[in-house]
């Protein structure tokens, strides 16, 4: 495997990660704030 | 080789569309349980009964042996004329028997081991999400992130050539379903996204997901035209229009793995989607014509050694001039997507 080879992996790991990380932060986000409001909504007032 | 402005703002124009679409379910679930006036329950998507195991059974080894069985009935129907020679026989046994043995085992530690000391203290946190709408939140974070993964390999150069080895099989079928280059396979976002959304309590919902998506990917790869009918008969041609907008098909996936885009039938500049056909609808990558190509692969292929093709960059293929072998191109100019 040359040095060029090394880089496009590196770059594609760089990709593959990313595509794991923005959805699961757009995701876990909306949950989060989600649950934060059901709970707001559900509290005696 | 640099990325085509035009490419490069329709991916970033799709990108930030996409955020959106990850967030929907999400928001639906949102305004739907605020008008029910209903609270977030503890441990609702854990509990989806009986069939969850059958499932879990299926993802482990059933769909292999489904997968194994319809090749079989394929293979005995001649669906694969004279292409299936033995450096392609070796290449696709390979891509069947390397993931159970390698991928499992990874992403099973990075369930296990690696996400509870990345995200301590989170596990099941998101168990409160009613089975149905994690249904729905998994389909479009598994399958959108899927489609990314695949439309990026195609539509960016550096990244195409680990994606070739899934083009470069002249025929359809249960054989080359499977067939991938190993660090393609490996590097899957969605089966980590996936195991972490499970990890976070959406354990349940993910295994119907898995299950369904496990079966229409193999289904549209079938070299079994299944839809054909819808489009024979007019009186299914309602269900054939919803069908094959929604969920990838033969007619839709095949067409992204003809050999041309000559023909008003092939385009495999386009087609991306897995499970759901939907995204290519949305995102303008979508090319219907209800139709199948005369051949698959890739035009210039001249049969590069099975491991090369399966472990590329590790080996480098022997035929002079392909995209595999040491200087060779990055892509050649006939298959570059537009």
């Amino acid at each position: 495997m040359e040095l060029s080879d090394l880089a496009i992996l590196v770059k594609k790991i760089i990709v593959g990660v990313l595509l794991v990380l923005i959805p699961l932060g757009v995701v876990a986000g909306a949950l989060h704030v989600t649950h934060r409001v059901l709970v707001r909504n559900a509290a005696p007032k | 080789m640099k990325l085509d402005t035009h490419v490069r703002r329709k991916l970033v124009r799709n990108a930030l569309l996409s955020l959106l679409l990850y967030a929907a379910p999400v928001l639906l679930m949102l305004a739907a349980l605020s008008i029910a006036g209903q609270e977030p329950l503890g441990s609702v998507s854990r509990h989806a009964g009986g069939l969850e195991q059958t499932l879990q059974s299926f993802n482990a080894w059933g769909l292999s042996v489904c997968v194994f069985l319809l090749g079989a009935v394929e293979f005995s129907l001649g669906l694969y004329e004279n292409h299936w020679t033995r450096n392609e026989r070796w290449l696709d046994m390979a891509s069947f028997a390397l993931p159970l043995l390698i991928v499992k085992p990874v992403t099973a530690y990075f369930g296990l081991k690696i996400l509870p000391l990345v995200l301590p203290g989170m596990r099941n946190v998101f168990d409160w999400v009613p089975f149905l709408w994690g249904f729905a939140i998994i389909c479009v974070a598994d399958d959108l992130t899927q489609y990314w993964y695949h439309r990026l390999h195609h539509e960016i150069p550096w990244l195409w050539r680990f994606h070739r080895t899934h083009h470069s099989a002249p025929y359809m079928g249960m054989a080359m379903s499977n067939r991938q280059n190993l660090i393609y396979t490996i590097f899957f976002s969605q089966i980590y996204l996936t195991s972490a959304l499970t990890y976070l309590g959406l354990g349940a919902p993910a295994v119907f997901v898995l299950a369904l998506k496990s079966v229409i990917t193999a289904m549209a790869h079938s070299s079994i035209p299944w839809d054909r009918p819808l489009y024979q008969n007019r009186f299914l041609h309602p269900l054939a229009w919803v069908l094959e907008r929604l969920i990838s098909t033969p007619a839709t996936h095949q067409a992204h793995h003809a050999d041309t885009t000559d023909d008003g039938v092939g385009y495999y500049k386009g087609n991306f989607g897995n499970m759901f056909f939907l995204w290519d609808v949305i995102f303008g990558t979508a090319h219907i014509s209800r139709r199948y190509p005369k051949s698959y692969g890739i035009s210039h292929y001249e049969g590069d050694e099975w491991y090369a093709q399966l472990l590329w960059p590790i080996f480098k293929s022997k035929v002079e001039g392909s995209e595999l072998a040491r200087g060779g191109p990055m892509v050649k100019q006939e298959i570059r997507s537009l």
